[in-house]
Order: C-alpha cells, then sequence, then structure tokens
C-alpha cells in the first residue's frame, strides 16, 4: 500500500460519515459558559483560602475495607475549597459535596442504605429482593444523570433553578414523609446538574443532614477531579476510558491477565474521592482461584466442606428460608431450582426468578470454597406482570454468594459477612457436561431437538408481520465469557441483541454456538455475519428504555440493537 | 465579536473534516461530533493561542487528539419504528459495501493507536509531515518512521487482503 492508496481509502471511508450541520450557537454558548466558570472557581478558591488553612491541609481519604489489601492515599484536598472538619469531599463528573467523614461507600442493599453511606452505583437496587426497607440511615446517591438511576426523578421539573457557581442546576428541597412501604420517616432532596451529567440524591431521617450536604455542593476545581466508579468492572478496556476521562491514571493489578476473573472490588482512592489530576488509581480484584496476590475476603471459618466446581454439576432445589419465601409468595416450582453445568472446560450455572427472566452465567470455585458467579445477568422482578411480592430469588442469590460449602446432601451459599444466603438440596444425580439445564416455558419451541446446552438469549414479541424498524443492522455473531450472545459490529463495537421472537441458542460439547430461529434451524454461529433490520438503543444517545433493559438476560454493552427482521437459515 | 466571527468561519469550514477525521481515529459518528464540539469549545476559549499559532490546523488537531486521549468511547444509535421492513433492505451491493468498510475498521483499529493517528492526520486530514509532526507533539523523523510502519502493516492486514476482487478499498 502507498500513499495514494491509504488517501483513496481513507477518503472512502471518511465519505460514510454523516456529518450534520456544525452546532456552531451551541458552541459558543458552551464557551462563554466555561468562561464564566472558570472565573466563578477563581473567586470562590480565593475567598475560601484561609479557610482551608484552618482546617488543615490535608483530608485523609475513607479506608477500604474487605479484601482490599490496599494501604489507602492520602488524599489532598483541593487548593482553594474549605472543606468542614469532620467531613469529606465527594464527586462526580466535576461537582462535589461534602459527607461527613465517617460514611461509608456503597454500602447499600436492594436500594437502602446498610450505614450512612455514599452510594455511587447501586446495582443491588436491581435486584430481585425483598429487603425489609428501613430509613434509619443517611444515603447519598451520586449518579450521572444519563444513568438509569438518574432518569429515574422526573424532579428537574419540579425543582428550583439555582447557581452553583455559574452553573445552572436544580434544586428539589428536603421532603419528609411517611413511606408506605417501609418503615420509618424519609427525608429526601436532590440537586440536579445536567451540564455536568451529575444528580447528588440525599434521603435522610433527619432533614438537616439532606440540606447541609446539598448545601455544601461546589464544582471541583480545576486540577482535581473524582475519581470515578470503577466497582464491577472486569476489564481494562471498561475501566480504561473511565479512568482517563477523569484525568487519573491506573494501576491495573492483574496487567498480567493472571487474574482470571478481575473483577474490581475495590479502588484506592475510594471512589467519589476528590483527588488531583494525575493521582494514579489502584485497584484491588474480588479474590478468585489461586489469586494469592489477593486475599480472599472471608476468611475459613464458613463451616462445611469446599467442593470444587465439579461437585456442583446438577441441579438442585431451594429449601429451609429461601424456599417458604418462595412458595408462600405464589412463586412457581421452577424459580426453586438452581442448577450447574459445565461446557468444555467453563461452569455455568442457571436459575430463573419465576417471572419474566433468567439469570444464569459461569461460576468459578476457589481452592478455599471462594464462589465467584462470575455474572452480569441480574435478575430483576421489576418487570413482573402481577402484583406477587418481589422476594430474595435463586438467581440474586447466586449473585450475592461468596463462598460455598457442602454440607452432608445440602449445598449452601454464603454472603461475604459469613451470613447463610440460602440451602439446597440435590434434584437429581450429578447431571453430565452436556445434559441441558431446566428452563421455564419460553415461547420457542421447547420440543425440536437440540444438539447443545442451551443458553440464555434476550428475545422480544417481535413476530414476521408487526411493525419494524428499519436499520440496517450488521455485525458478527459473538458470544461473551460470560455466555453472553451479542453483535459485534463495524469495528469491533459490542452490542446486545434483542431477538426475534422464539429464537434461542444453544453451545455444542466443543462449545459451537448456534443461534436458532423458531423452527429450531440454525440461523448463525459464532462469528457468523449477519445483515437484518431493526433499530437500536444506547445509553448515550437517549438511554435505554426499561422495556428494553427488562428484555435482556445479560449485557456485555450499553447499546442494544432490537432485531426486526428474520434471519435466513443456514 | 471579532473572536466569534473568525471562530464561526473557521467552525463551519472544518467541521466535517474533523468530525471525519475523529471517526477514523476510532470514535464513532456521535462520540466524534462530541469530541470536536469539546476540541473546539476548548479552541474558543484560547481562541487568541489559535490564532496565533504557526499552523492553525496543526493546533486544532492537536487539542482534537488531547481531548479524544481524555474522553470515553461512546456508541451509536437511535432509530424511528416504521409500518414495514422495506424489500431491499440489504441487498447484495449493500453488503458488500459494508464488508469493505468493515474490513477498512478492522485495519486501522489493528493499527496502534499511535499509528492509527499519523495516518489519519497524514492521509484523511491531508496535513503535512510537519503539521501532523505539530498537532502530535512529536519529531518529523517520527512521523516519517510511524507513516512507513503503518503503510506497512496496512498492506500486510488480512482485512483488505481478503477482501474480493473490486471491493479492495
Amino acid at each position: 500500500m502507498n500513499e495514494d492508496d491509504a488517501t483513496r481509502m481513507l477518503a472512502n471511508l471518511g465519505e460514510r460519515v454523516p456529518v450534520g450541520p456544525a452546532p456552531i450557537d451551541v458552541t459558543l454558548q458552551q464557551g462563554k459558559g466555561n468562561s464564566r466558570r472558570r472565573r466563578a472557581i477563581q473567586v470562590v478558591s480565593g475567598a475560601a483560602a484561609v479557610a482551608v488553612i484552618a482546617v488543615g491541609a490535608f483530608i485523609v481519604g475513607p479506608s477500604i475495607g474487605g479484601s482490599g489489601n490496599l494501604a489507602t492515599q492520602p488524599t489532598t484536598s483541593p487548593r482553594g475549597l474549605a472543606v468542614p472538619a469532620g467531613t469529606r469531599l465527594v464527586g462526580i463528573n466535576g461537582v462535589a459535596v461534602a459527607v461527613p467523614e465517617d460514611w461509608s461507600t456503597n454500602d447499600t442493599l436492594c436500594g437502602f442504605a446498610l450505614s450512612d453511606t455514599v452510594d455511587f452505583n447501586d446495582t443491588t437496587a436491581t435486584r430481585a429482593c425483598a429487603v425489609a426497607g428501613t430509613e434509619n440511615f443517611s444515603r447519598l446517591l451520586a449518579v450521572p444523570l444519563s444513568s438509569e438511576w438518574g432518569q429515574a426523578w422526573p424532579d428537574p421539573l419540579n425543582g428550583q433553578a439555582v447557581d452553583l457557581q455559574g452553573l445552572v442546576a436544580q434544586r428539589v428541597p428536603a421532603k419528609c414523609n411517611d413511606s408506605e412501604s417501609h418503615t420509618g420517616v424519609t427525608c429526601s432532596g436532590r440537586l440536579i446538574i445536567a451540564s455536568a451529567n451529575a444528580v447528588m440524591s440525599v434521603n435522610s431521617p433527619n432533614r438537616e443532614v439532606v440540606d447541609a450536604v446539598l448545601d455544601s455542593a461546589t464544582l471541583i476545581p480545576e486540577g482535581y477531579t473524582a475519581v470515578p466508579d470503577l466497582t464491577g468492572l472486569y476489564s481494562d478496556s471498561d475501566v480504561e476510558p473511565l479512568v482517563e476521562s477523569a484525568g487519573l491514571l491506573w494501576e491495573n493489578r492483574c496487567p498480567d491477565g493472571s487474574c482470571s476473573m478481575p473483577l474490581i472490588e475495590v479502588t484506592d482512592p475510594a471512589v467519589g474521592s476528590v483527588v488531583p489530576l494525575g493521582t494514579t488509581v489502584r485497584v484491588a480484584h474480588r479474590p478468585d482461584q489461586g489469586q494469592a496476590s489477593v486475599p480472599p475476603s472471608i476468611p475459613a471459618t464458613v463451616p462445611g466442606q469446599v467442593p470444587t466446581a465439579q461437585d456442583l454439576l446438577g441441579q438442585w432445589r431451594a429449601v429451609g428460608r429461601l424456599s417458604q419465601q418462595l412458595e408462600s409468595a405464589g412463586y412457581p416450582e421452577e424459580s426453586l431450582v438452581l442448577e450447574f453445568n459445565q461446557r468444555g472446560r467453563k461452569f455455568w450455572w442457571n436459575g430463573n426468578d419465576g417471572c419474566n427472566l433468567m439469570g444464569g452465567g459461569r461460576f468459578k470455585v476457589g481452592a478455599d470454597g471462594a464462589f465467584f458467579s462470575g455474572s452480569q445477568a441480574i435478575s430483576t422482578a421489576r418487570g413482573c406482570p402481577d402484583e406477587r411480592p418481589k422476594v430474595v430469588t435463586v438467581p440474586s442469590v447466586v449473585i450475592e454468594a461468596t463462598q460455598v460449602r457442602l454440607v452432608s446432601n445440602q449445598l449452601r451459599l454464603f454472603d461475604e459477612e459469613n451470613s447463610l444466603l440460602a440451602t439446597f438440596e440435590r434434584l437429581e444425580a450429578t447431571s453430565t457436561p452436556t445434559t441441558p439445564p431446566t428452563t421455564p416455558p419460553r415461547k420457542s419451541n421447547q420440543n425440536e431437538p437440540r444438539e447443545g446446552t442451551p443458553i440464555l438469549l434476550s428475545t422480544s414479541s417481535w413476530e414476521p408481520g408487526d411493525a419494524s424498524m428499519a436499520a440496517l443492522i450488521a455485525g458478527r455473531i459473538q458470544l461473551s465469557k460470560d455466555g453472553c450472545v451479542y453483535l459485534e459490529g463495524l469495528g469491533g463495537v459490542k452490542n446486545d441483541v434483542i431477538w426475534p421472537a422464539g429464537y434461542s441458542a444453544d453451545v455444542s460439547a466443543d462449545g459451537v454456538l448456534t443461534v436458532r430461529n423458531p423452527a429450531g434451524e440454525p440461523v448463525g454461529h459464532e462469528g457468523t455475519k449477519i445483515y437484518v433490520a431493526g433499530g437500536g438503543a444506547s445509553e448515550d444517545e437517549g438511554g435505554i428504555s426499561d422495556g428494553l433493559l427488562r428484555l435482556l438476560v445479560c449485557q456485555v454493552s450499553d447499546t442494544v440493537v432490537y432485531i426486526n427482521d428474520e434471519l435466513p437459515p443456514l | 465579536m471579532e473572536r466569534d466571527e473568525d471562530f464561526t468561519g473557521y467552525m463551519s469550514a472544518r467541521w466535517p473534516a474533523l468530525v471525519r477525521s475523529a471517526v477514523l481515529l476510532g470514535c464513532t459518528s456521535h462520540e466524534a461530533e462530541d469530541l470536536v464540539q469539546t476540541a473546539l469549545t476548548r479552541c474558543y476559549l484560547s481562541w487568541s493561542k489559535v490564532v496565533s499559532a504557526d499552523d492553525r490546523d496543526a493546533y486544532v488537531y492537536r487539542v482534537l487528539v488531547n481531548c479524544r486521549t481524555d474522553s470515553a468511547r461512546r456508541r451509536w444509535i437511535g432509530e424511528r419504528p416504521f409500518e414495514a421492513v422495506p424489500e431491499q433492505a440489504h441487498g447484495c451491493d449493500g453488503e458488500a459495501q459494508i464488508d469493505v468498510a468493515d474490513a477498512i475498521e478492522r485495519a486501522l483499529g489493528g493499527l496502534s493507536k499511535a499509528l492509527r493517528e499519523v495516518v489519519v492526520l497524514r492521509f484523511y486530514a491531508h496535513l503535512t509531515e510537519e503539521q501532523t509532526a505539530t498537532a502530535l507533539g512529536i519529531p518529523r523523523g517520527t512521523v516519517k518512521s510511524r507513516q512507513s510502519r503503518a503503510l506497512a502493516e496496512l498492506s500486510a492486514n488480512e482485512h483488505l487482503t481478503d477482501l474480493p476482487d473490486g471491493n479492495n478499498p
């Protein structure tokens, strides 16, 4: 290839890029706004300098609990910001508030604080658990406005416009009321800073706490940034953009890939810490099999025999408290079943929430009994069509579990605090690696012969003849390490896929993925290119609706494509 | 106001090329527009520096590349429903074009970030070696060596060499 070839090639590709009109007015407006913001920060910096000296130059960042073996880095107070004694700054997207220093981080379950805490990403709130919510603790939820949580509040319409050092924000004043579904009185208030894509929402039994936290809101001065939330991420490609966009460096604890499931559990400095640009963020991963570099989070105090993954293969039925809860709430029998199986050299689990979705993914068992579900397939009962109580489900228990033990004929799952989550008893003899798991009735033809182990596929009710979206969707069918079928688009961009009604997928004993149409005919394998009609949505382009999210059985991307077309049989 | 007029003229003229360059650097189209807007906003804030720079384009591309380094990747899409799928929604010609674009995209994606930046700035943005060196903050000799390596890698790239005759870019 010579220079002319390269020029022609790039021109060819460049021509395909649709370009809208230049947003000149918006850019000018933004530029003028940034000028005002810079001036505002300089004024605040000067006024607050004396206060900083009085408070002291350093704030020690919150210690990292759990398994983290990271020595906590001291966090310097941003120059020019007065941080009241006994508080620390926590921030997101350029905005920070002061919270009491002893508030924990991300200590929540099912949307409720388990202590006074700062919550950056309450993933547990999407699980189908029925924690009796109490409002005894204060919680700051700091999330992007574009996130699912951020979009959940219609408050910008109800708020009052306030000036935040040159930025327009919406302040929803503290309001206290008795909650019908939870015990106690709770007060809540919010600050929405749309231009910074940030929401600070405070819940507390104490109105003054809500007001004090929101009153302390400030822009993070230039030269500083907030540590983004990296917990729960797997790979460098997920972490790197977040860290870099925050102006930080990061230290990969598993640079050589020695962590086979490098799920990030803690960071140092902690998420939300306000630190100088260029600070190195160190991450620690969840304990994994054979990983001496990261100590297990649970000492070997959980009673029972440590099993191997092979020992778990087969079907198990919930007994005891979990069983009673599910049965009394009217959940079907299949929702009590947990299945472990093996495909090739990998181990997988399946369970269903008795409602509309199934949970599942890979799992591992460490030599010390550490259990890792490795699943992004969060079971949710929010889309349940009925009014059954939302209770703890088998998938949510598996996702929560960090330890597994065998006691007699029972399988016991424990959480990270050694508390027993659930007990199961074996339902049948150990399955062979190719035994298909028990699945609830699906719209696909279950009686069609299948050559491999079924895996979960996100499907919709769309059938040929229904109203369709007509965008061309092109890409290669791929299977993630977690068992998620996705579409790799142009340039390798991952897209979650919602397939038409009745589509299914399975993996053969030798690991070959096959996607099938409702008639059971193969329409694609891993790597097969497809060209179909449909549409899509992404977090960055207006967000993914709850309706689409409910259809997803697992997620590898923040873009979802929705196939409205028939795939031709191979 | 002179600054606004000058900036408006520059942005109108360069917007398409900057957005397409950002796409070729690896952004999605929407991300590219956001990225270029961010870069141009930064330029607006320091417009006097842009104007006084020896090479205005090289300066702006340098800001663009720096912004890209800072930015998170974003993705695409947003469609409206239609009653029926067009019969010829994806004919053979469309597929072939997609394959070519896909191959080029993958070939570019196979280059390191440094090589890709040189290729895009030299052969799409049509910056000279000197301008590219300024934009990337590297010596001119490095531009030449990276350009040479990039072309060699593209020549051997299987995504491009596997394309059927007539579909080569």
